[in-house]
């Protein structure tokens, strides 16, 4: 078997046996980088990353931590010292960051090797993959359609051996989303899991750095050691994570199921047709299945719109071109300057920057103060569930991976764009939640389902997930 | 324009900025240093940079505690901080981390004399950048963002710019005794921008708020004041509305002119600063801070003026300088003379440290020398030679006099026989008293004090030579 289609846990006990050498892994890695057609990766770094591997085999130093010798690709919003970081934006073009953030110093230590950084929408904001100052990327299983975003790069590689595992970023969807329509796990932790320094912000009460990967193993496998509270970042945390890799979490798991989702008008046939019949299967197989009624999803989005956009609004304030990022050559006073640097910015990107001002200002910030009003609402309304059940399952996107051609501007913000309502309401309750690739769509796309558990039972999430996983087998 | 003040009153309410004194910056670990080159106390965190995120320093909130204990206000055991957005070029984040939704401290009061000035708020939150404007030109300084600052809001108690100016002055002294900050105004430590609106006398609607900002000196503050008051007393008389917004004052012409309109909350959209969690303060820790609070110059006033029937101007001096109130109560400690020791502070201690900024003489030094003048060994004026030279030299001043034989004479066999010889040797001085003349009394004590070097006591001298005399 190709050593790019290996998983993390299978490449590591490759080590393990000496089957193939550090150099070995990441010389394909490298050459599937070099070849790749799907615009997947901004910055190639294969030059160092072949540097690192071969001293890592030289000093054989794979006793480090689990993931040595295991390459990476990082979304490109994650700083990464002395690589250009750019958050597939021309406000950002060029910049070279004199530090580094958290996550990327703790798989750097960890003996890690990142291959390159991935693309994205920019700054984080978008569904398709399509809003990138370098290009949109294609999905890899089939090049008419998107791969998905905004964590697109991310989850294009991991589909397309173009690297084991990536970090990617999840606001309001951004990593089980991509995954969805590559067919990849995509892990979105507990928010505060992962220390969000240097992270770019996008909205900092829903950022959450998060993995993609081939298996759920993988995922806890790499979560384990980049999880917890990093004193840089006042919202991480630490907290239990004890992963069982060899026992059957869906025996006696209480499953809730939002009540009436047939009638949901928002979900594709074909996608309901999977989420139930993966239902029959987790009943199956010993879970225990209640239909529950989840009122929250229907306002979720509007409220997920809201904040998100508010706090992106303050939290792209920064990008003036003063002290860092595009500057334009003449103005004649200061207005005109901050008015030309930020004129750069992709259209996605402005209309939620004018949305947020808009929500935090009119009637005083009556908008902004009602959304809050009603994410608290539908925190309590989740803890109440998670008092009776374990996890909570849904569909993962409402609809089926769309074709390039349906995906323009404009798109994004219409009534019609539903594909985070199942997403964002784990961003909004802080959760856990993992995206499981299950079936196939009629244009052999894939679909997948969603796994959200209560906050910081990051544990069961991924042990529920890798057990489904291996009921379903290989997809 | 005394016709003005008989028509109209002014409604004043003040905000002042003071910059804490912490080694580091509020949010990340910079350290703060007014001497340091443009720009090499910055780090990703104050530069706003992408990915930075906050930190917050403890140190911080424990000096606000302090101001506001001090200010007799509500410690609220749970705050918060919150965004304030707009656009400038010395606020790198473009925002500022503030606490607008829930303050530190709320409700307190300062009393200037028999006044209560009532204080709304006191909320911690960070500076921006410097702004330096040289050969048609603007440059930034980035260190002064993010060094801590406390905004004290007052109640619009105020009414005249001589309450104004008593009201900073005490607050500064409060806040300094608090061990809060250094507040020397020309450094920009303690900055003032007042608010101020007019009604006619006996009118219970208050007019239209407008904004005098950036004050840096008391002076300035009454100056605007009247400036402003002016400015407003004529647009009124002239049926005109004052049209809210901000000033800025005019050191040169002494008036008041328009910086711009003044903004309203909504248009700095504050919302919840999500990178910083809610503050929590329990009572305990504000009890610890409370116990280790300094006596504030209010407190010590009236210790001064009631207890020890100080003078209100000598207490006002001894309280203007801190180290000289802390050299005083350390005196206190040692000797229950206050009206000695504060007359040998004032005529010794203070100009030494007003001029080299030093106390050299030791509290403990200066005590024995009080205590010899009490006991009857020494007169002030020799006191003063005395701590003069021992200032000098470290000396301690009671081995100092008596090595110096400077103990006044207190044998009464001696006295008597000086009054004997200057009574004979002033005859002519002797005849006038018998004849009158009062003062020529003293011309006879002045010589047996130039005889004896200043070394007897004149007033007993006086009683001896009129028993003699009068024999």
């Amino acid at each position: 078997m190709s050593i790019c289609n290996l998983s993390v846990y299978e490449l590591i006990k490759g080590y393990n046996e000496k089957r193939f050498s550090c150099l070995e892994v990441t010389k394909e890695y490298a050459e599937n980088i070099k070849n790749n057609k799907i615009n997947a990766i901004i910055f190639d770094n294969t030059k160092h990353a072949i540097s690192k591997a071969k001293r890592i085999d030289k000093e054989n130093a794979f006793y480090k931590s689990a993931l040595s010798g295991i390459p990476f690709v990082l979304k490109d919003n994650i700083i990464t010292k002395n690589i250009p970081t750019t958050c597939a934006s021309e406000v950002l073009r060029g910049f070279v960051p004199p530090y580094d953030s958290s996550v990327n110093t703790k798989l750097k230590n960890a003996g890690a090797i990142l291959l390159g950084k991935a693309n994205l929408d920019d700054f984080g904001m978008g569904t398709f993959g399509v809003s990138s100052c370098f290009g949109k990327t294609l999905n890899p299983l089939n090049y008419e359609f998107c791969a998905g975003g905004s964590s697109s790069g991310s989850a294009a590689c991991v589909a397309s051996g173009l690297s084991p595992f990536s970090i990617g970023t999840d606001t309001g969807g951004s990593i089980r989303l991509p995954a969805s329509f590559c067919g990849v796990f995509g892990f979105k932790p507990s928010y505060g899991a992962i220390s969000r320094y240097g992270l770019i912000s996008h909205a900092s009460s829903l950022d959450t750095i998060g993995i993609i990967s081939k298996t759920s193993l993988d995922a806890s496998l790499i979560f384990t050691e980049i999880f917890g509270k990093d004193k840089k970042d006042l919202t991480s945390k630490s907290f239990k994570f004890d992963f069982e890799k060899d026992k059957n979490h869906l025996k006696g798991l209480k499953i809730a199921i939002p009540k009436n989702i047939e009638s949901d008008k928002d979900i594709d046939s074909e996608i309901l047709n999977c989420f139930l019949n993966a239902v029959d299967m987790f009943e199956k197989n010993g879970a225990i299945i209640k239909s529950v009624p989840m009122p929250f999803f229907e306002k979720s989005l509007q409220i997920y719109n809201v904040i998100s956009c508010a706090e992106a609004f303050s939290n792209l304030a920064r990008y003036d071109g003063i002290r860092y990022g595009y500057a334009p050559n003449k103005s004649k006073d200061i207005s005109e300057f901050y008015n030309k640097a930020r004129s750069v910015f992709g259209n996605e990107v402005k209309m939620r920057i004018l949305f947020g001002e808009y929500v935090l200002t009119h009637i005083g910030g009556e908008i902004y103060a009602k959304s809050v009003f009603e994410r608290q609402k539908a925190q309590l309304e989740c803890d109440c569930i998670y008092n009776d059940f374990d996890l909570i399952l849904t569909p993962s996107t409402t609809k089926c991976v769309p074709k390039l051609t349906e995906a323009k501007f404009g798109y994004e913000k219409t009534d019609s764009n539903t594909y985070d309502k199942y997403l964002c309401f784990a961003n909004l309750c802080s959760l856990p939640s993992a995206n499981v690739p299950f079936c196939f769509d009629k244009n052999k796309m894939p679909v997948s389902i969603l796994l959200t558990g209560a906050k910081f039972r990051d544990d069961l999430v991924l042990g529920a997930s890798h057990t489904f996983e291996e009921i379903r087998g290989a997809i | 324009m005394t016709d003005y003040y008989k028509k109209y009153e002014c409604t004043i309410g003040l905000e002042i900025h003071v910059e804490l004194n912490t080694k580091t910056k509020i949010f990340c670990n910079c350290r703060v240093d007014k001497n340091a080159g443009a720009n090499t106390l910055c780090c990703p965190t104050c530069l706003g940079f992408p990915g930075a995120m906050p930190i917050f320093n403890k140190k911080c909130a424990n000096l606000a505690i302090k101001a506001g204990l001090s200010l007799n206000c509500n410690i609220n055991e749970k705050s918060s901080f919150d965004r304030k957005n707009y656009f400038y070029p010395d606020l790198p984040k473009s925002f500022q981390i503030t606490q607008f939704y829930n303050p530190i401290c709320t409700d307190g009061y300062l009393d200037i004399g028999d006044k209560r000035i009532g204080i709304e708020r006191l909320h911690l939150e960070e500076d921006a950048g410097k702004l330096i404007h040289e050969n048609e030109k603007t440059y930034i300084d980035f260190n002064r963002c993010g060094v801590p600052l406390i905004e004290i809001v007052t109640k619009p108690d105020i009414k005249s710019a001589a309450e104004a100016s008593e009201f900073l002055k005490q607050l500064r002294l409060c806040l300094i005794y608090a061990g809060v900050s250094d507040c020397k105004m020309n450094e920009g430590q303690f900055r003032c921008d007042v608010n101020i609106s007019l009604k006619k006398i006996g009118e219970r609607n208050l007019g239209t708020r407008c904004e005098i900002k950036n004050l840096n000196s008391f002076m300035f503050v009454k100056q605007a004041i009247d400036a402003e008051f002016l400015r407003q007393a004529q647009i009124l008389e002239s049926n005109k509305k004052v049209e809210c917004c901000t000033m800025r004052f005019d050191t040169q012409d002494f008036k008041t002119y328009v910086m711009r309109q003044k903004e309203s909350a909504s248009s700095y959209k504050y919302f919840p600063e999500p990178d910083i969690p809610v503050l929590y303060i329990s009572g305990k820790e504000i009890r610890a801070i409370k116990k280790g609070l300094s006596k504030s110059p209010q407190s010590l006033y009236k210790k001064y003026t009631k207890e020890f029937r100080i003078s209100d101007a000598d207490a006002n001096l001894i309280i203007s300088e801190k180290p000289i109130s802390d050299y005083f109560e350390s005196c206190l400690k040692l000797s229950d003379n206050p009206k000695v020791l504060l007359s040998l502070i004032t005529a010794c201690i203070l100009p030494e440290y007003q001029t080299t900024g030093n106390l050299s003489l030791s509290p403990e030094n200066l005590v024995n020398c009080a205590t010899m003048i009490t006991s009857g060994k020494i007169n002030t004026g020799t006191a003063r030679k005395i701590i003069e030279a021992c200032t000098i030299s470290g000396q301690d001043t009671f081995e100092y006099a008596k090595n110096n034989d400077l103990f006044m004479i207190t044998d009464n066999a001696i006295l008597s026989a000086l009054c004997d010889e200057a009574i004979r040797n002033c005859q002519k001085s002797v005849s006038d008293f018998k004849n009158g003349k009062k003062a020529a009394l003293m011309s006879i004590i002045g010589y047996i004090m130039s005889k004896t070097k200043g070394k007897a006591d004149a007033s007993v001298l006086e009683k001896i030579l009129i028993s003699k005399i009068n024999a």
